[in-house]
């Protein structure tokens, strides 16, 4: 695995284990959070519930104070007294007033009763055997329901005194006998319709200002008791009601005897465990109970909350997109990076091909100076890197050239590019055609800054295409000059000789010798071309090696062989040779030149002239053998001098019987040992020069 | 049109001699002009009082070739002459090049025929 791949999966391991992290701490805070709220809430419940009790409880106080404070308290009295007090605690099922009346006032009171408005009044008991009430059978002391408020709902309890009603008896006596607000074990009331579990809470009151003495004192003083039926549900309903917080389980239990705990009260089954339940003992009227709340709904909100699932899913999102985003980066990056290095690799390629390539490479400033010149280039032009840097781009061009390279420079500056052929110079003055190739540069801002300039050396080429354009223009004339001269004097001889004929038939000797005679020429001037031709091939095609040769003797040679030639013998010969050092030349070339230089002069003679001459020499001139054939012949017209050297050029008629091809092939033969052939014309005659360049080896 | 002079320009002499010779089988009493070259006809051509009634006219020549004496000719004056080309020439080039001049009227391959000359008689 490549190393760019560590860092994206460091921070990946890193970035996911701080997720877990984050989402573990965050709960933890949260399940905690929640706890105390759920235990605040809770203790917020129970001392809620509590204070409802104590405000409960208060009101038997009020009422207590209110019996202690007035001499007779009436029915009406109770009823308006209470009337707001059970207003404002509603969950309270009654507030009585349950007289102590002995038998002997029994029924007095039951008069006072009927007197008060309660019309049917009788002292109930239970009638434990047919069920529902009866009279009170007789006792020593009687505990009935009295007054009793609020009536509606209660009426079931008018004048009760239930004698075997243990919890009520037990809680009676012993209010009296500690005069402290007392309350029951827990039992069903009466006036009950469902099995809600109740209290009753007796508060006593005592006749009379003078200080209880003893429990006797207490029992022969008690006027009565005040009695506020609760029931335990309605209270702490009436609690929960008002509670805004969420739903809560609530257990009321009496544990006044620890070892027979009795259920006041239980909502729901407490199923969150005792972690998130609180609970308190609270002291109701002389019994402790313990009230515990707890939540209800374990998944209920707080515990709903997926805040740090939240906090994980995000972290882990943000964990994966750092690491899509490093990917990426490195992704780029390593295509950059190959770019980079194809881009180096394929720069690092030019630059070492245009270092190696053989054509001239250069950069130019915006002000026409080289900045740059390759190894070709330099080889071309002669010069150095060092001396061509800084100096103008026209160093190379040969001042003739300069405007037509100017002019090539505008128009790159123009079009962006040009393309020349030019003469160029080197250092050391030499002169060379150049073939010129101008790319403007630009950078980024399009803004021009220089150019390349491309170069290389065509001489050969040029060379080259002059030497197959005259080639072929030769070829050309060739053809078309053979097709006619080889032809002509063939179809003349045919002619001649049809006519040699006929005259024969007609016995016209005369015309037919002429005829004969004529043909005979025709015949020979033939014979001559294709002579000349076969020379003029081998002229083309021998590739011979240099040989000593012996002038003198090669002129001697040439003057015998012409010697048959006409008018040969009134030419006056004069030779001079001052060239005497040995010398290596093409033997054939330089006996072609000799033969047609010795011919032409005794061919064109001009027979006008009283002494016809030729004069043959040799001399060095310079680096130079010289070799020259003067005469005062017939001469060439001026205007014929351009095509002296040409094919098929005759300057004569009527003393020639040249082919035409004579000093086109001495120039070739000149051309082929690397000398050249000079034609001057004299005053009388003319001057042919061979010019022959020789090397040190072969003048020593 | 009617022959009583004509001019014969050719370098070669044989088809000098052959012209002459069919040119008087055609009718002796044609008076026969002789010239070597282009050079040489303008010559003799500037001392006649009477123009020839046709100019034989060969091409390849030393000196002055057919073309440029058709040049000179066509130029220099109001050519009184018809003009044959006759030569062993078949190039189309020398065909278009000749026949380019009004004075040209015929261009014959040599060597001259009877026939020929009853045909330029006919013109």
């Amino acid at each position: 695995m490549r190393v760019y791949y560590i860092l994206p999966i460091l921070i990946g391991i890193i970035g996911t284990a701080v997720s877990f992290s984050a989402y573990f701490t965050y709960k933890n805070f949260e399940d905690r959070k929640a706890h105390q709220e759920i235990l605040s809430g809770n203790k917020e419940t129970i001392t809620n519930i509590q204070r409802h009790i104590n405000e409960n409880l208060n009101v038997i106080h009020i009422l207590k104070a209110f019996y202690d404070a007035s001499s007779n308290v009436t029915r009406a009295d109770f009823q308006i007294f209470t009337a707001p007090l059970l207003e404002a605690n509603p969950d309270i099922q009654a507030l009585e007033w349950v007289p102590k009346v002995t038998h002997a006032q029994r029924d007095a009171f039951k008069q006072q009763a009927i007197q008060d408005g309660y019309t049917h009044y009788e002292i109930i008991e239970p009638d434990l055997e047919n069920g529902g009430f009866k009279v009170s059978e007789r006792r020593d002391v009687y505990y009935p329901v009295y007054y009793l408020e609020p009536y509606e709902g209660n009426e079931k309890v008018l004048g009760l005194d239930p004698p075997f009603n243990e919890p009520r008896t037990l809680a009676i006596k012993q209010a009296t006998e500690t005069g402290e607000i007392t309350s029951t074990t827990s039992l069903i009331l009466t006036q009950e319709t469902k099995q809600q579990k109740a209290v009753l809470i007796f508060n006593p009151v005592y006749k009379g200002t003078a200080p209880l003495i003893d429990i006797e004192d207490r029992h022969n003083r008690l006027s009565g008791l005040i009695l506020m039926a609760l029931r335990i549900s309605d209270t702490v309903n009436y609690v929960l009601a008002r509670d805004l917080s969420i739903p809560k389980g609530v257990t009321v239990t009496d544990i006044t005897d620890p070892r027979n705990p009795s259920l006041l009260f239980k909502n729901a089954e407490n199923i969150a465990g005792s972690g998130l339940s609180s609970s308190n003992i609270v002291d109701v009227a002389g019994r402790d109970w313990q009230i515990t709340v707890y939540p209800v709904d374990a998944a209920a909100p707080p515990f709903m909350s997926r805040r740090s699932e939240l906090v994980f899913v995000i972290g882990m999102a943000l964990n994966f997109f750092i690491i899509y985003i490093i990917f990426q980066l490195i992704h780029r990056r390593r295509i950059i990076e190959n770019i980079v290095a194809q881009r180096t690799k394929e720069v690092q390629e030019l630059s070492n091909a245009m270092e190696k390539t053989v054509e001239g490479v250069s950069v130019v400033n915006t002000q026409g100076q080289y900045i740059y010149t390759n190894e070709a280039f330099n080889q071309i032009t002669g010069y150095t890197a060092q001396e061509l840097i800084g100096r103008s781009w026209l160093t190379i061009i040969h001042p003739s050239h300069m405007e037509q390279i100017d002019a090539a420079r505008q128009s790159m500056m123009q079009t962006g590019k040009a393309t020349e052929e030019t003469l160029g110079m080197r250092k050391d003055g030499s002169t060379f055609d150049m073939g010129v190739s101008l790319i403007s540069k630009f950078d980024e801002q399009n803004q021009f800054i220089g150019n390349f300039c491309f170069m290389s050396d065509i001489s050969l080429r040029k060379s080259t295409e002059n030497y197959l354009k005259q080639a072929n223009e030769e070829l050309e004339e060739f053809a078309y000059r053979t097709s006619h001269d080889l032809r002509s004097p063939l179809v003349s001889s045919i002619s001649l000789l049809e006519l040699a004929e006929t005259a024969i038939k007609d016995n016209n000797t005369d015309m037919a010798v002429e005829s004969i005679r004529h043909t005979h020429r025709a015949l020979t001037k033939l014979d001559k071309l294709v002579q000349d031709i076969l020379a003029l091939t081998k002229t083309k095609n021998i590739d011979e090696e240099d040989t000593p040769v012996d002038i003198a003797a090669m002129v001697e040679d040439s003057l015998m062989k012409h010697s048959h030639m006409a008018n040969f013998n009134r030419l006056q010969i004069r030779k001079d040779f001052r060239y005497l050092a040995p010398l290596k030349l093409k033997h054939s070339r330089i006996t072609l030149i000799i033969g047609n230089l010795v011919s032409n002069a005794i061919k064109y003679q001009d027979l006008s002239e009283t002494i016809s001459y030729i004069e043959i020499s040799t001399y060095q001139d310079d680096a130079d053998f010289v070799f020259c054939v003067k005469d005062n012949g017939l001469g060439i017209a001026q205007e014929h001098h351009k095509k002296l050297f040409k094919m098929f050029q005759r300057f004569h008629n009527k003393v020639s019987f040249g082919s035409g091809l004579g000093l086109y092939m001495m120039k070739k033969s000149a051309d082929i040992m690397g000398g050249e052939i000079i034609f001057e014309p004299l005053e009388k005659g003319s001057s042919f020069k061979l010019i022959i360049p020789i090397n040190k080896k072969d003048r020593s | 049109m009617k022959l009583e002079t004509v001019m014969v320009i050719d370098d070669s002499e044989e088809d000098q001699f052959l012209s002459k010779v069919t040119i008087q089988s055609y009718d002796k009493n044609i008076k026969i002009l002789q010239a070597h070259d282009g050079k040489d006809a303008l010559e003799i051509l500037a001392t006649l009082d009477k123009q020839p009634d046709v100019i034989f006219l060969d091409i390849n020549m030393p000196i002055m070739n057919g073309h440029e004496f058709l040049s000179i000719y066509s130029a220099h004056k109001e050519p009184s002459a018809v003009v044959i080309m006759l030569t062993s020439s078949d190039q189309k080039i020398d065909r278009d090049r000749s026949q380019a001049y009004a004075c040209v009227k015929q261009y014959l391959i040599k060597p001259l025929k009877k026939e020929d000359l009853v045909m330029i008689s006919n013109l």
